[in-house]
């Protein structure tokens, strides 16, 4: 297990560096300039050049990324160059928002999702079976920020329930935060149940259909002990995996959600940034993006045996 | 769940103190970009700063200067010296007096070109004026002494742009040299920043306010409300909820579309035009653009009036002029602007034998009303028989090529200036100096110049109309609009008047729930 562990932790090296390669020059490589935007149009020449050499973007591209990559190393990510704010903090902060938002909204889709998907394969081509494909089909249709503002009409302003805009985080008042929590992850959760629900279903079926299910069917093994002990683990496993990759997507950050209603998250930092050609703050966010979705596609890994005995991680 | 819910929105509003102070609840579409006065052009930033720091003197409304922090404004005969004596009992928000020591600390920091102020340009001598000197003669007076005598110096201090050149209090900045605080004298301190949330401005309990009466960015400026809570709000459909379930006082600028949707749900509405211009640039160096009679004929396929009407809902006035509507520039030869001439656009096209060379115009993808410009400009020249296609990038592309001149034509909106001679600064100059500029004919260049040197409004008047009949002879650029400010809010707030420098200005508003 640890020899594992190690392995796949070296080889997130060569990853982590192809990862920084491309992000360092796939960001210069976008037209715009971080010091016109910071400027703006009203800029001198001269100044425009001053700042660029102030900021070392005027040193080759090359020589960039090692100073860039030298300071990584030490665990400096640099300083953002709209604010100058440290930017491993920054992504922190913010990560700590859309982190909260997709664990639990993950977390609550995959408890509805799983079993929905269980029963439909259990009752294929029934009623229920096309009702829970079509639920999950619409839900997965639906596009985000549209989800998100019927939900903000509905119960912001239609039936006034909940608040439209703002944010308090968990730590300085758990109530208030979950009041303002709600309907990003409600509309996170209705969206990611449709996601599940479909693998749920096929991983299902599939297992439906091999011999020992039918072999336990035919010892008179009760329908409920059939699905809870014998197809759920093992049609969970493919599900276990998608719920890692959906993880390490949406905790890159969830921009148009963050948007929509107004929360301080990663993704909506990194737009921001994109927008203003803060090189810093978009390589950080990416790169910080790339270790995440490591990392959690190393737990989902390390996890699978647990659900699927046939898998090893020696 | 109602229940939960309900019992939820009971805590919220059981936070003490809650009830007993006003709050103007509003928002900005970003975060701000720091605290130091001027050191960026962002629009939010602005926002927040205006409101935090004043300078020595300050815009009114119409563009000319009245002193601020400055209770006398003397100038010596050889237009070279300028002193400013202090008001008296002016104090910064951590309570220290403000005095010379502070004025001339705030102006070496802006000029010092360590600290990388974008607006240290403007009086360093790359542009028309250089100051060499600052003295504290005593605590109460700040002498600045200038290479040559400037017309527009006072003007160029009270930019809005660069904050009005706010003056600051030592400690704004931390021992490092980092801007870390916004301790001005302004009517409203900082109270909270949280950086993508919102920011929280508290009255200056220790305001002492002018006497005259508020005009622009001058005069009495009262804080009627406690706070001022700017939320960041980036997704217009958020705000417009938001504005619809009373969660937000004051939407400062909204698209003039939901103007009617605003309307019907009981909230107040009001436009004021904005001092500047909504513009499609063409580049003069282009091989077909170059040809004056091509560039008039763009110009004259262009139905303003329907222009204004569509995209800002009509809440526009269409003008061609170079000199925005709200100014007190904007007379009759300005009136006398272009029009729509198809007869004539097609007339000159066969004059200047133009065979259908294709054209493409520069837009982005970020502003919708400037997308829309250059939909309407290539249906509108189509009619004249102009091939004209559209490219859209993003933003921050199309601000580097504006600052390359690389482009035909391009659909740009420039910033508001009450004084329109740093409008005009913007876009007329020598090409092969500053690829940005836009226009480099030698009389507009001599008249500009002209401007700068010329205080009195009675004698910039006629150089202003000089430069306009220029400006249509020479068509370097299409006005189709002056900018506008359409603002929402509700009934609750008193004395909130959107106007021609388009930032907002919390002072002098109340909110009575």
């Amino acid at each position: 297990m640890l020899g594992y562990l190690a392995r796949r932790l070296v080889m997130t090296v060569p990853t982590l560096l192809l990862v920084a390669i491309a992000v360092f020059t796939l960001v210069r490589l976008i037209p715009g300039d971080p010091v016109q935007v910071m400027l703006g149009d009203a800029a001198e020449p001269a100044q425009v050049a001053q700042m660029r050499a102030q900021l070392g973007l005027d040193q080759p591209i090359p020589l960039q990324f090692v100073h860039w990559l030298a300071k990584l190393l030490t665990g400096d990510f640099g300083h953002s160059i709209t604010d100058n704010m440290a930017v491993l903090p920054l992504i922190l902060e913010r990560f700590q928002v859309s982190a909260i938002i997709v664990l639990v909204a993950v977390g609550l889709a995959a408890c509805v999702a799983v079993p929905a998907g269980l029963i439909a394969a259990w009752r294929q081509n029934s009623a229920l079976d096309l009702a829970v494909v079509g639920s999950a089909t619409l839900l997965l249709s639906i596009p985000s920020f549209w989800l998100g503002l019927l939900l903000l009409l509905l119960f912001g302003l239609k039936l006034k329930w909940l608040p439209v805009i703002g944010y308090v985080p968990f730590s300085e008042n758990f109530w208030q935060a979950m009041v303002f929590m709600l309907l990003p992850i409600a509309t996170l959760t209705m969206i990611e149940i449709g996601v599940l629900t479909r693998m749920a279903r096929a991983a299902s079926i599939e297992v439906l259909r091999l011999e020992y299910v039918t072999h336990a069917r035919a010892k008179g093994v009760p329908e409920w002990l059939v699905l809870g002990r014998h197809v759920l683990p093992n049609a969970f496993a493919p599900t276990w995996t998608l719920i890692g990759l959906v993880l390490g997507h949406l905790l890159g950050g969830i921009a148009v959600i963050e948007t929509v209603f107004t929360l301080p998250g990663l993704g909506r930092l990194l737009v921001d940034s994109i927008f203003a050609r803060d090189y810093p703050v978009v390589q950080g966010c990416l790169l910080f993006t790339a270790v995440i979705y490591v990392v959690v596609n190393l737990i989902v890994d390390l996890c699978y045996p647990l659900f699927d005995p046939r898998v090893t991680v020696a | 769940m109602k229940r939960i819910l309900v019992a939820c929105g009971l805590m919220i509003a059981a936070i003490p103190g809650a009830e007993a102070e006003s709050v103007l609840r509003t928002m900005i579409t970003t975060d701000i970009r720091g605290l130091m006065p001027g050191n960026s052009p962002d629009d939010n930033t602005g926002t927040v700063l205006q409101n935090v720091y004043e300078g020595l003197v300050a815009w009114r409304a119409d563009g000319t200067v009245a002193p601020m922090l400055a209770r006398d404004i003397e100038t010596s005969a050889d237009g070279r010296t300028y002193t400013f004596t202090l008001r008296d009992g002016v104090r910064f928000h951590n309570g220290a007096p403000l005095s010379s020591r502070e004025v001339v600390w705030t102006w070496e920091r802006f000029l010092d070109p360590k600290s990388g102020w974008p607006c240290r340009t403007n009086f360093d001598g790359s542009r028309q004026m250089r100051i060499v000197g600052i003295e504290a003669p005593s605590p109460a007076q700040v002498v600045f002494r200038l290479a040559e005598p400037s017309a527009a110096f006072l003007s160029m201090m009270a930019r809005a742009d660069c904050d009005g050149t706010g003056i600051a209090h030592p400690d704004s900045v931390s021992p490092d040299g980092a801007w870390k605080a916004a301790v001005g004298t302004g009517p409203f301190k900082l109270a909270e920043w949280r950086r993508g949330q919102f920011i929280e401005l508290a009255r200056n309990e220790n305001y002492v306010a002018r006497s005259e009466a508020t005009s622009g960015l001058s005069g009495a400026k009262l804080a009627k409300v406690d706070r001022v809570r700017l939320t960041m709000i980036p997704d217009p459909a958020a705000a417009k909820a938001a504005m619809r379930s009373n969660d937000l006082d004051l939407w400062p600028a909204i698209d003039p579309k939901f103007a009617p949707e605003l309307k019907a749900a009981d909230l107040v509405v009001v436009a004021s035009p904005v001092a500047s211009l909504n513009t499609v640039v063409m580049q003069t160096n282009d091989p077909l653009l170059k040809d004056s009679r091509i560039r008039e004929a763009i110009a004259a396929s262009l139905d303003y009036q329907s222009m204004s009407d569509t995209l800002t809902d009509g809440y526009a006035k269409p003008s061609t002029s170079l000199v925005p509507l709200s100014s007190r520039y904007f007379g009759e030869v300005e009136k006398s602007g272009r029009g729509y001439d198809l007869a004539r656009a097609k007339k000159l096209l066969a004059d200047a034998g133009y065979k259908g060379q294709p054209i493409k115009i520069t837009t982005n993808s970020r502003f919708a009303v400037m997308n829309d410009v250059a939909v309407l400009v290539q249906a509108m020249a189509q009619q004249a028989g102009i091939n004209i296609s559209v490219e859209v990038v993003e933003f921050a592309t199309q601000l580097s090529r504006y600052a390359k001149g690389d482009y035909q034509l391009m659909v740009w909106n420039y910033t508001p200036y009450l004084d329109p001679i740093f409008g005009l600064d913007r876009f007329i100059g020598e090409k092969s100096g500053q690829p940005d500029r836009i226009w480099s004919n030698p009389k507009a260049i001599a008249l500009l110049a002209m401007l700068m040197d010329t205080a009195s409004p009675d004698a910039r008047q006629p150089l202003f109309d000089q430069l306009h009949a220029v400006f249509m002879e020479d068509t370097p650029m299409i006005v189709w609009s002056s900018g506008v400010n359409v603002s929402a809010y509700s009934k609750a707030v008193r004395g909130y008047e959107p106007w021609p420098g388009r930032k907002p200005r919390f002072w002098n508003v109340e909110v009575i729930r």
